[in-house]
């Protein structure tokens, strides 16, 4: 009985009833184990993918370049340090004493819903810049692309009331944040339109005094990034928020060079943020390079009338304001000025003697010795009050001998210099289609300031074209400059002024402003040492003879071979200032071309 | 009967075996996935030989490699990817160096470079499709710097999409150079080297 029992359970247990005692129940189970096998498999693998791909998409900061982030790549100072370290993808490193470089945190993290903590200008900007791993929301929320969105909420119309606690993610359909509901509980919000009367910021449109503190309400549509702007003139109290499309052909690219839409150029203020790659507002000027100049200096004047000039230089080179608020600036406080006061003619003539486009007022306007009255001015553009107004001459077209009297600064160098007073630099004239004109012949005399002056001249030079300068120095990395006046960007960033686009017109003879004053003043333009071997670029050929020569003793280091190699700052001796002016050299370490 | 029962208890210890066996191999399977663990054993990833890894292209004194600081070849997107530099200065003593690299801009960011070579300072300028590093011994070091293959940079690439792609020390780009100088200004043209790197 007992066998039995054993033998009816036996029979009747899971085993016995899959038959793998038999063939058939053998390969059933066999195929059965690996059925189950390969979908597991399929489902790690599928599920191993989706996370690779989730974290490939996920994390933002690859894609910044913070060796880019504190222009150019290196930062000295609190000032940038801070900044760098601030940037969720971005730590400094100190490379030497209180110097460091902005790189990559490998620790890095930014996601797309951080966009969301960005102004309501931004995250939109933001987000869409990421097309392939952000999705912009018509409830106006940055999420990732193929997550989880938040439960959908329909969102509320003016007039409506939000509870933040019951429904936390319910916005309001015109994008405002809404008004708290007095008299209620805390967490309850009314939507309300965006009425200037009701409203923090101003449709599009609408005209308002900004003196009340209100700005352009962001636009609430989607589809290509648009901007509410105030199109304020000059000097106005009243603006009128306008809509402003971007002019697409200016492609926009992330520091790393990915594509990643298009932005407007200079005439629609907005400009290319390369560090994200997106479209921003520029509340400065927009470059050709479709990048944006908030730091206005305050030496930068314009040299020639038209739109959208604001600032004129006098005839002490100061900035003025234009007078009118047309942005056109036709006319200035600016007025002619008797050339020279010293009574001695500088420029080409002699005292007393005329000589074309010296002086300002008039085209053709002779040079005048002091006290000489200038012609009359023409008379006033339509629509001016009839003041006195500036011309600046336009290029003449044809052809023409030019003379620039430069002046150039050389790092390193700040008084008369005790080894050498003069050097020669090699100039180049470029054209905008890159036709170049040569002068490696002027020699250049320092003064007591240790600013360098010397007259250059070009034969047969265009005068319709936009030009730029190439400076190179006999130690030193070639210099571009584009515009007239130019200036590094602060006296901490001495040798980072950079451009891009010739910008400089030229007329025959000597090229000077009205009231005598000289463009072509680039004493504000650090010229870096450090290319000893005038190849275009320092590399350890031009570091190893100064390292060499740092561990001679004192009195070697005077003598006349090295001097004449190696003293970078001419100062009499080769000694660790010169290592650092090198160094300095070393960060830029090409000639700009 | 019971020797029936015997046999069916048997073949159920081979089913059980065989049932261990593929649970291992999908452990295995989901394991490596995550940690790339096949790397570690197996040869194809494995990186014993930076000779064997790099493809020398210049024959003159000295010589500047390149491996992963992980011994990976195979990195997922985003994973950093730690390289490490390595040069030989055949005893001379080095004042200066420069080390040309070349990557693909597009499947990598601006790479992180530092040097742990005392009293050494590096800077980096990014050209188009290459990264010109200069590094240089501060002046006044009474140190020697004889690079005998220890490690001279150490760079950490984010990689930023898939494929297959070659971060390698170039002898040239146009007039620069990789190379060495020593104390006494000889110029030493290293052989250079390459690493190929698969991203997933």
């Amino acid at each position: 009985m007992a066998q039995e029992f054993a033998s009816d359970n036996s029979q009747n247990g899971l085993f016995s009833r899959l038959k793998l005692s038999n063939h058939r129940g053998f390969f059933s189970f066999i195929f059965v184990t690996l059925s189950i096998i390969f979908i597991l498999i399929t489902f790690a693998a599928v599920q191993q993918q989706q996370t690779t791909q989730s974290k490939a998409d996920t994390n933002l900061c690859p894609y910044f370049s913070c060796n880019n982030y504190v222009s150019p790549g290196f930062t000295s100072g609190t000032a940038n340090k801070l900044k760098c370290d601030n940037h969720v993808c971005c730590k400094s490193t100190l490379l030497d004493v209180n110097v460091y470089k902005c790189n990559n945190d490998t620790n890095g993290r930014l996601y797309c819903k951080n966009f969301n903590s960005y102004t309501e200008s931004q995250k939109e900007g933001f987000c869409k810049s990421f097309p392939s791993t952000c999705e912009w929301t018509s409830s106006r929320r940055c999420i990732e692309t193929g997550s989880n969105p938040p439960a959908t909420v329909a969102c509320a119309q003016d007039g409506e009331i939000i509870n933040r606690i019951s429904n936390p993610n319910q916005l309001c359909c015109n994008g405002l944040p809404g008004e708290r509901v007095t008299g209620g509980p805390g967490s309850q919000i009314k939507c309300v339109g965006n009425s200037p009367a009701s409203s923090t910021c101003v449709k599009e449109g609408v005209s308002f005094d900004v003196r009340e503190g209100k700005n352009c309400c962001p636009s609430s549509e989607s589809g290509p990034i648009v901007k509410l702007v105030t199109n304020l003139p000059n000097g106005s109290t009243r603006g009128t928020c306008d809509r402003e499309t971007p002019i697409l052909g200016a492609q926009c690219l992330t520091d790393t060079g990915l594509p990643i839409g298009t932005c407007g150029t200079t005439s629609d203020k907005l400009y290319c943020d390369s560090r994200v790659g997106t479209c921003l507002s520029c509340d400065g000027t927009v470059t050709n390079d479709n990048k944006c100049s908030t730091v206005v200096n305050p030496n930068l004047c314009a040299t020639q009338a038209g739109p959208g000039v604001l600032y004129y230089c006098d005839a002490q080179n100061q900035r003025v304001p234009c007078d009118d608020n047309s942005g056109s600036c036709l006319k200035s406080s600016v007025v002619g000025q008797d050339l020279p006061s010293s009574g001695t003619c500088n420029y080409g003539g002699t005292n007393g003697t005329w000589k074309s486009g010296l002086c300002s007022g008039v085209p053709n306007v002779k040079c005048c010795s002091k006290g000489t009255t200038n012609p009359p001015p023409p008379p006033p553009p339509p629509g001016s009050d009839g003041g006195d107004p500036i011309v600046i001459q336009p290029p003449t077209g044809g052809t023409g001998n030019v003379e620039l009297d430069l002046k150039l600064a050389f790092q390193g160098i700040v008084t008369l210099p005790k080894t050498k007073t003069q050097l020669k630099i090699k100039v180049k004239l470029v054209d905008d289609l890159n036709n170049v004109k040569v002068n490696n012949d002027t020699i250049f005399t320092a003064n007591t300031s240790g600013i360098w002056s010397g007259i250059v001249t070009f034969s047969d030079v265009d005068l319709s074209k936009k030009y730029y300068l190439l400076i190179k120095g006999p130690m030193h990395l070639q210099k571009k400059i584009c515009d007239a006046n130019a200036a590094d960007p602060n006296p901490d960033s001495a040798g980072y002024y950079s451009c891009q686009f010739g910008n400089i017109t030229l007329r025959s003879g000597v090229n000077v402003l009205p009231g005598g004053v000289n463009p072509f003043d680039f004493s504000k333009v650090t010229m870096l040492a450090g290319d000893l071997d005038q190849n275009g670029f320092v590399n350890r050929e031009d570091t190893e003879p100064l390292q060499s020569a740092l561990l001679l003793e004192k009195d070697q280091r005077k003598s006349s071979a090295i001097l004449e190699k190696l003293d970078l700052n001419l100062d009499g001796i080769v000694e660790p200032k010169d290592w650092d002016l090198m160094l300095a050299a070393l960060k830029i370490k090409y000639d700009e071309k | 009967m019971e020797d029936q029962h015997h046999q069916t208890i048997k073949r159920l210890h081979w089913y059980i075996l065989i049932l261990i066996l593929a649970f291992i191999g999908l452990a295995w399977f989901i394991f490596n996935n995550q940690y790339d663990l096949v790397s570690k054993f197996k040869d194809l990833n494995l990186i014993k030989d930076i000779n064997n890894q790099s493809g020398f292209n210049r024959k003159n004194k000295g010589s500047i490699s390149i491996k992963s600081k992980e011994d990976l070849r195979r990195y997922r997107v985003g994973q950093p990817i730690n390289l490490q530099v390595f040069g030989d200065s055949v005893g001379e003593d080095i004042l200066s160096f420069d080390v040309l690299i070349e990557y693909d801009k597009q499947a990598f960011s601006t790479p992180v470079i530092i040097t742990n070579l005392p009293r050494y300072i590096i800077v980096t300028s990014e050209r188009d499709d290459y990264i010109s590093i200069t590094g240089a011994q501060s002046p006044g070091s009474d140190e020697r710097s004889v690079f005998d293959g220890n490690e001279i940079l150490n760079m950490t690439f984010n990689s930023l999409k898939v494929g297959k792609y070659e971060i390698k020390i170039v002898s040239n780009k146009g007039e620069e150079t990789t190379g060495f100088i020593s104390t006494t200004s000889q110029s030493l043209l290293p052989q250079t080297s390459s690493f190929k790197v698969e991203i997933y």
